[in-house]
């Protein structure tokens, strides 16, 4: 029983347009759990429900056993971190900070001890005077987590609270965010669109689709075996190539190569899969060889992406060989054992080459 | 102003010179006049005047009328400001609170508005006359001896409510406006932090909503002083017993019925000054109160 | 499963209330209009329709009443029309003008000029009315269309409101025409009022309300009927009718009452976000 429990929820806004879809999930106490997913997948949605800012059509949530559907904002016990900090305009640092703790009737002297605290924790002991409109975006972002913390709740939920900062000042609050999590252990919730910021903060990333879980896993598992393309494509830059390939007397067509196959396909097609950084440009022991034409060279100073085609179909290498602009056709090896498998139809990922053969 | 600017030369004079000339003849010329006149004395039959300096401001200070229609003008403008001020407010809230309904419901509050002072006085004085409106029997029916012929105290209510019921809407526009301009964010923020709609709504709803009071105020109170004589022509005209005239309708009494051009143009410019005061206050604290 | 909450009904219940508060008396001067006179003195005001509508809204419309009874109600709404759309086209073109010259250029009584428009706002109407017959009547524009417009279109809100808009103009929109070749005329015209079309329209149906609802100003600048608007005939009827001695004509009243309101109420339902624009714009 995890620390959260989300069973079988749904929401509607019409009868026939779910947003989210009979969902189920479960948060362990203290984990960093990130939700990601496209835009429009749901993601927010699930987030405002749990905090009770969306009604929940159907379905129930806990929050440490207790069934929260009914109950107000302010009751769950748990804190919000905004996209856009959501700070009280009219209020000074101290006094945002110390608004929830008044309103539940927290005596003055310990109000003041745990601002103190907390300012010190984030270091923004200088801005307690301060109003919102005089601060930079990194600086309320951390009033706004500040606000957060002071209640010590059993749940933070953040609802993309770095999408409004820039790439450099993203990365230093990523870091501090996680050391925060770290130091304090309370459980974390944290929906986002990037998955550089889903891979680097989880302790387990859940990917939503269209209002359903496509898959739940620790980042490294999600990376290495995606259950679906959808998985395989979201996480990674670049997104995983994937190929479509001919199926034909129980062997796979790749490049020039055929593998054979170890169980039955009813489909004559397949989509292959394999990432930019697993296709080599030096030759390998077992390697599928094959030559492809060049269409376009990034230099990125560490590594180079080179962009292909095998068949009319685009693909991506990418590789520390510095490789000149000029090149018209280059040669890849690609180890069988990075490749992977997904049905045509479904979507879905399977095993088809021996000795892993289980569907 | 803007950073990037055309030269001068004549053609901003030519662009601006439409409004300055209507100013001049027919703002300041008049004003001018109404000062130049509150220093002068005409005779019975307006033929000839002579300057006596402040006397027509003694007298006028000195007038018990005046000091009647001061009183009457201060407290119906609080009160009336007070009463649409509320009541425009709990609407808003209340119409920006529901989830269906929102755009009907500000169709409904925003047309009073279209309507003239003046012929929300008339529809008042068919439903308030005493031989067929129904609310001058339904008033005498629940024991109130309702006669805003005679009793100044019943005329003074009635007018009060009339002037509030005309002016709720355009607190409710404003209002409504400055609510669904708070992001929504916010409230949800304000909703985690506190249970209590009422504690959310006075400690951070109202006070985000300052600048609009305080333009608000400004308007209602301008309002009271002088939109309302619409109204007192159509009701009760300053009856009974004069109890029921506002400065600015003294003047038209004063001076357009009763031709006492001094008294009623020194009047003016005491009301001049008064809107001066005002004005000061509007400009000095709402741009300073905007805080964010 | 959506649950109504006790709250949200109250609220629904309470907003009701109110606007009933607002609909009823209109509706019973709507609905009594179409009695006639006898009814109404008899049973008291009407909730319902009767059957002197077409009665009584001609007879107003195209007879003529009134004090001096050479004037119809048509002939009012006419000249309340008039007010309405040459006050507000006033007000549209010539503050937009002045604000153009106030925000676009520099010269040296911007300053002085700008100061001396915002000091309308200090005078308003009922202040300046004793002399303001005087200057009219000096200057023979009383019982005139032009009497009856030009003096109110120059107060300063309208030139506030555009100067407000003009602000807000990105700078570069003059950089990139001066370097087009632009000069400030055809910028104005060119560039700047198509940008301001829809400020320029919110700014008209404000105004065009306040044109129409105008009372002290046409009281006291016409003296001859066929100048009366519709806010004066009504006050004429309610003179002749409650304190002359005939039997008093209250469906007359009333359907004038009614032809005094519908249009300025419609214009504000019909176009109601330009409305609240040209409104709640003009003061921040």
């Amino acid at each position: 029983m995890g620390y959260i429990e989300i069973e079988k929820v749904s929401k509607w806004y019409k009868k026939d347009h779910l947003i989210i879809k009979d969902l189920s999930l479960s948060v362990d106490k203290g984990e960093f759990l990130v939700i990601v997913g496209p835009s429009g997948c749901g993601k927010s949605t699930l987030l405002r429900m749990i905090a009770g800012l969306e009604e929940i059509n159907s379905g129930v949530i806990k929050i440490g056993d207790k069934v929260v559907n009914d109950l107000s904002p302010a009751d769950r016990d748990i804190a919000m971190v905004f996209q856009n900090y959501a700070l009280y305009p009219h209020m000074n640092v101290y006094k945002n900070l110390s608004y929830g703790l008044k309103n539940r009737k927290v005596p003055k002297d310990i109000i003041e001890k745990k601002v103190k605290e907390i300012s010190k924790l984030l270091q923004i002991e200088e801005l307690l005077e301060r109003k919102p409109s005089e601060l930079s975006g990194g600086q309320r972002q951390r009033v706004a987590m500040g606000r957060a913390i002071i209640r010590e709740p059993k749940a933070f939920l953040f609802d993309e609270p770095l999408s409004n900062l820039d790439a450099k000042l993203r990365h230093q609050m990523r870091v501090e965010i996680r050391k925060l999590h770290d130091k304090l252990g309370i459980t974390s919730i944290y929906v986002t669109h990037d998955q550089v910021e889903a891979m680097t903060l989880a302790d387990r990333i859940v990917i939503l689709n269209n209002g359903k879980v496509e898959q739940v896993g620790t980042p490294y598992d999600i990376y290495k075996n995606p259950k679906s393309i959808f998985v395989a494509k979201f996480m990674g830059t670049p997104p995983m190539n994937i190929i479509k390939s001919i199926v034909k007397d129980q062997k796979i067509k790749i490049g020039d190569s055929f593998l054979p196959l170890c169980v039955d396909i009813d489909d004559n097609e397949l989509y292959l899969g394999v990432r930019a950084e697993d296709i080599s440009l030096k030759p390998l022991q077992e390697a599928i060889e094959m030559e492809v034409a060049v269409d376009m060279i990034e230099h990125l100073g560490g590594e180079s992406l080179i962009y292909a085609k095998i068949e009319e179909q685009q693909i991506v290498i990418k590789s520390e060989i510095f490789i000149n602009k000029d090149i018209e056709k280059i040669q890849l090896y690609i180890d069988q054992s990075k490749i992977y498998f997904f049905d045509k139809k479904s979507g879905k990922s399977i095993s088809l080459l021996s000795p892993n053969c289980n569907m | 102003m803007k950073k990037v600017q055309f030269k001068g030369g004549i053609i901003p004079y030519l662009f601006v010179s439409p409004q300055i000339i209507i100013i001049l003849v027919f703002f300041i010329w008049p004003s001018v006049m109404a000062v130049y006149y509150s220093f002068e004395l005409q005779d019975a039959f307006g033929t000839s005047s002579q300057f006596v300096g402040f006397l027509n401001y003694q007298d006028v200070l000195g007038d018990k009328d005046y000091y009647n229609s001061l009183s009457f003008t201060l407290i119906f403008s609080t009160l009336v400001t007070l009463f649409s001020l509320g009541t425009g407010l709990y609407l808003a809230h209340k119409a920006n609170e529901v989830i269906k309904g929102k755009g009907l419901y500000r169709t409904l509050f925003i047309w009073p508005y279209a309507i003239a002072p003046a012929v929300v006085g008339l529809i008042a004085t068919f439903l308030f006359n005493e031989s067929h409106g129904d609310l001058y029997h339904f008033l005498n029916q629940i024991g109130w001896k309702f006669d805003p012929k005679s009793d100044p105290f019943d005329a003074q209510v009635m007018l009060i409510f009339i002037s509030s019921w005309k002016q709720v809407s355009v607190n409710f526009i404003f209002f409504l406006s400055g609510l669904q301009g708070i992001p929504r964010s916010i409230i949800e923020a304000s909703k985690l932090d506190c249970k209590s709609d009422t504690r959310r709504f006075w400690s951070i709803i109202f006070p985000l909503l300052t600048p609009t009071t305080f333009f608000l105020l400004v308007t209602n109170i301008t309002y009271a002083f002088f939109d309302t004589f619409g109204i007192i022509d159509t009701t009760t005209r300053g009856t009974p017993m004069g109890q029921t005239k506002t400065l600015a309708y003294k003047i038209y009494q004063d001076g357009f019925l009763g031709a006492d051009v001094g008294g009623s143009s020194a009047q003016s410019v005491i009301l001049m000054l008064f809107v001066l005061i005002i004005t000061i206050f509007q400009f000095k604290y709402i741009e300073k109160r905007v805080h964010y | 499963m959506k649950k109504i909450s006790f709250s949200s009904l109250f609220s629904h219940f309470i907003l009701i209330i109110f606007a009933l508060l607002f609909l009823v008396p209109i509706w019973v001067v709507l609905a009594s209009s179409t009695h006639t006179p006898v009814t109404i003195l008899r049973d008291g005001l009407q909730f319902w329709f009767g059957d002197n509508f077409i009665n009584t809204y001609k007879s107003i419309l195209f007879e003529h009443s009134g004090y001096t009874k050479n004037v119809t109600a048509f002939r009012m709404l006419i000249n309340s029309l008039i007010l309405g759309f040459g006050f507000a086209i006033g007000k549209v073109v010539i503050s937009s003008m002045a604000a153009y010259a106030i925000v676009y250029f520099r010269f040296r009584m911007a300053n002085f000029l700008f100061w001396l428009i915002f000091l309308t706002l200090l005078l308003p109407v009922e202040v300046r009315i004793v002399p303001s017959f005087e200057v009219l009547s000096k200057l023979n524009l009383l019982n005139s269309y032009t009497g009856l417009i030009v003096p109110l279109i120059a107060s300063a809100t309208g030139t506030f409101f555009f100067r407000q808009f003009y602000k807000s103009v990105p700078d570069e929109m003059l950089e990139a025409a001066k370097i087009d070749g632009a000069n400030s005329w055809q910028f104005f015209i060119d560039i700047l009022v198509p940008l301001s079309k829809t400020m320029m329209i919110a700014l008209f149906i404000v105004m065009f309300i306040v044109g129409w609802n105008q009372y002290l100003w046409p009281i006291m600048m016409t003296t001859k009927p066929e100048y009366s608007t519709l806010l004066l005939g009504i006050k004429e009827i309610y003179q002749s009718n409650f304190e002359g001695t005939y039997l008093p004509e209250f469906n007359k009243a009333f359907a004038m009452t009614i032809l005094a309101l519908i249009v300025p109420v419609a214009i504000v339902i019909i176009f109601q976000r330009w409305f609240i624009k040209g409104l709640v714009d003009s003061e921040k």
